[in-house]
């Protein structure tokens, strides 16, 4: 039973996938139908998500095969959920739940299990970032089905077309999954006090934990509202000069 | 109403009294910065530091000051790094509650249904459709801005820069660090591993493991004596900690984090060719015997390979014999020399050390604080979206905006202009980011589109 345990997660993900891909078959009344599939695979995916983090955070799940099924399951939880005029089968909403299907899945073929003092903190910290990586994950998903939309045209301009705001709807789960993010990183703030009495152990996977969460907040207010290349320009020089700066050992206090 | 009137006059008076004293280039420059781009530039260059700066200053020995986890996982100490990012981060914070104010004062004109649509930052989303169906008019009466909503948006936002700011400014301090403590063992001072060379941290306090108890749950007693005292004295704090927990003193915090063999605290097992003897198992500075009669040793130090050739051995006292070392090879031999000993070295082995954190101790009311806050805010904007719906009679045109669930508003929106929709009397212009105007074609639109905020707008 107790073996059975960690694999309920990954079983879970993968639920909540195919329910989620059950949203691109066609059917009578598709509106109703695939809202109430996406939801329940978003459900289900926050239902394993809380379940895997109360887990991992009191010492219960420590096996490879529950983190990976959390992870899976956090893909889920950012899934598009406001599909709720979804006038024909929602395809692109639905690929979304094969990341998470393929994590779920590969929870069931690896075999790893993390023992041990310094495993303690490994899984602590794999736990975290897994959580964090398959919300970007979801989030840049989100991002390129907006992108897919707006190359979009009119087939034919005799027929009025109602484009559907999915590039809106993918900037809604992007900050969302941020969001998800930082709430990660308070769970991690609260496991570190509980843990040392400190509100960080400072380590380098802390910093990148932290400038991860920065870049894809970044990301986020970078593509808000383009308007024009100006903005991109200019990230692309900060970013080109810190590089060159980095590589010729410009004095950001970055090279001792 | 005479006094609402009244009110609104007064508003309006205090509003251009503010705007006439501040410096209109200022006020330009500011307008500029509170973009969500300029915002999102200075989080990006503060998480590339972040990101980079542990892989640039990787230390070429990691392992050489590492008691316990790997490089990954403990200290990284470089506070003029934290520095800059934290002042990238808090010019970005402050810019954000700027960018939020400026949507609370639109938001609060919003009030009205109709307005000029100039005035207005870009819309999200923009619908041109005459007339204007009665139940959109619905719609912004029922979407007028929330004061909740804003207080969420701000009490996240407070909440993640207190978080940050308690984040940076705890490592900007003596950063925690793994310690390894032999059962018996007390240790005056502790190593810090840094990135050019470990740093020696002396403790305020003797700090002794007194036993280490093993198994599923392990626990560790350990004895805290004053600065001074005489070694016999009795300590001034005992605790029996169980794993995570610990016990604060003199502004530092020491926690039992786990158990390891340790690499650098041995133990040896000794015997006796002495009558009536059993083995007997000791760690540096314990005393031992080996018969119940015999004189008693004191364990003064032991090595894994003595000289590097010599092998196990180990080093004794006695007030018989005074001080002397004793080699597992040749205890092992089959005709042993006479060294005026009984004892005999079986074998050196690795000794279960206790994994303590010493941290200085920190408030907890920021985190307590910041995640409240955070947690609150993100409650507040699921439970109190912000939904902005304007509408203009010139054009027709049905703007919405929203932070988080401006796809959700923009299907309703299209949704209720459908219904007993005659198709060829409406356009359609989608207007998130860069979308072209071609995108969707309006014959009317083109109207509107002189008007439309979102051609030359850049707020989000």
């Amino acid at each position: 039973m107790t073996d059975l345990l960690p694999k309920l997660l990954p079983a879970i993900a993968i639920l909540g996938s195919l329910a989620a891909l059950a949203t691109a078959i066609p059917k009578k009344d598709p509106v109703r139908a695939n809202k109430n599939l996406m939801r329940a695979a978003v459900g289900v995916g926050w239902a394993g998500l809380l379940t895997g983090a109360f887990g991992i955070y009191t010492g219960y799940l420590t096996s490879f095969a529950a983190l990976i099924g959390t992870t899976g399951c956090a893909g889920l939880a950012v899934l598009p959920m406001g599909s709720d005029r979804a006038s024909q089968p929602d395809i692109a909403s639905a690929s979304g739940a094969l990341l998470p299907l393929a994590v779920g899945v590969s929870g069931f073929v690896f075999e790893l299990k993390i023992l041990g003092e310094p495993a303690d903190a490994m899984l602590l910290y794999a736990a975290q970032w897994a959580i964090f990586c398959a919300a970007m994950t979801a989030a840049l998903v989100a991002s390129a089905f907006g992108w897919s939309h707006r190359w979009a045209r009119a087939k034919d301009n005799d027929t009025p077309t109602y484009p559907r705001p999915l590039a809106l709807h993918a900037r809604d789960f992007a900050l969302r999954a941020v969001l998800l993010g930082w709430f990660s990183w308070l769970v991690l703030i609260l496991i570190h006090w509980r843990q040392i009495g400190a509100i960080s152990m400072a380590s380098p996977a802390d910093w990148t934990m932290v400038g991860a969460l920065l870049l894809a907040t970044s990301t986020l207010l970078i593509f808000w509202s383009k308007r024009s290349v100006y903005f991109e320009i200019i990230f692309v020089v900060y970013a080109a000069v810190l590089g060159l700066g980095i590589y010729f050992g410009a004095p950001f206090g970055l090279i001792m | 109403m005479a006094r609402r009137g009244r009110r609104r006059r007064s508003r309006s008076t205090r509003n251009a009294t503010r705007d006439a004293s501040v410096n209109p280039q200022l006020q330009r420059i500011w307008s500029h910065a509170i973009q969500a781009q300029n915002i999102g530039i200075l989080f990006g260059v503060a998480g590339l530091t972040l990101v980079l700066t542990p892989l640039l200053r990787r230390p070429d020995d990691a392992s050489s000051a590492l008691v316990a986890g790997s490089w990954w996982t403990s200290a990284f100490y470089a506070p003029d790094v934290l520095g800059l990012a934290a002042a990238l981060v808090g010019l970005a914070l402050v810019m954000m509650l700027g960018m939020l104010w400026v949507r609370v004062e639109f938001a609060g004109r919003a009030l009205k249904k109709e307005s000029d649509p100039t005035e207005a930052p870009a819309a999200d989303f923009t619908l041109a459709r005459a007339p204007i169906p009665a139940t959109i008019h619905d719609l912004v009466e029922s979407s007028r801005a929330n004061t909740l909503t804003w207080v969420g948006a701000a009490c996240m936002v407070a909440g993640v820069g207190l978080l940050a700011g308690d984040w940076f400014y705890s490592q900007q301090k003596l950063p925690p660090a793994y310690v390894a403590i032999a059962n018996g063992e007390v240790i005056q001072n502790y190593s810090v591993p840094l990135a050019k060379a470990p740093l020696t941290a002396n403790l305020p306090r003797r700090v002794r493991l007194k036993d280490l108890q093993l198994g599923a749950e392990p626990t560790a007693s350990i004895q805290i004596f004053r600065v001074g005292d005489a070694p016999d004295a009795p300590p001034s704090i005992v605790r029996t900690l169980p794993a995570g927990t610990g016990v604060n003193f003199d502004g530092l915090r020491i926690t039992f984090s786990g158990v390891r063999a340790s690499d650098d605290k041995l133990r040896a097992i000794f015997s006796s060719e002495a009558p009536k003897s059993v083995p007997a198992v000791a760690s540096i500075s314990n005393k031992f015997r080996v018969s119940l009669d015999g004189p008693e040793y004191k364990l003064l130090d032991v090595r894994k390979n003595y000289l590097s050739v010599m092998g196990p051995a180990a080093e004794i006292e006695s007030s018989e014999l005074g001080k002397f070392w004793v080699f597992e090879r040749t205890s092992h031999t089959s005709v042993s020399p006479d060294l005026g000993h009984p004892i005999q070295l079986d074998r050196v082995e690795s000794e279960m050390a206790g994994i303590f954190t010493l941290t200085t101790v920190q408030p907890f009311w920021p985190i307590s604080l910041g995640g409240t806050l955070f947690v609150l805010g993100f409650a507040l904007l699921i439970i109190f979206p912000e939904r902005i719906v304007r509408t203009n009679k010139d054009d027709g045109g049905i703007r919405i905006w929203s932070f988080h669930e401006a796809g959700k508003l923009a299907d309703h929106i299209v949704d209720e202009t459908m219904v007993d929709d005659t198709v060829d009397q409406t356009s359609i212009k989608h207007a998130i980011a860069d979308e072209e105007p071609d995108a969707v074609e309006a014959p009317e639109a083109t109207k509107s589109e002189s008007s439309d905020p979102e051609s030359n707008g850049d707020s989000p």
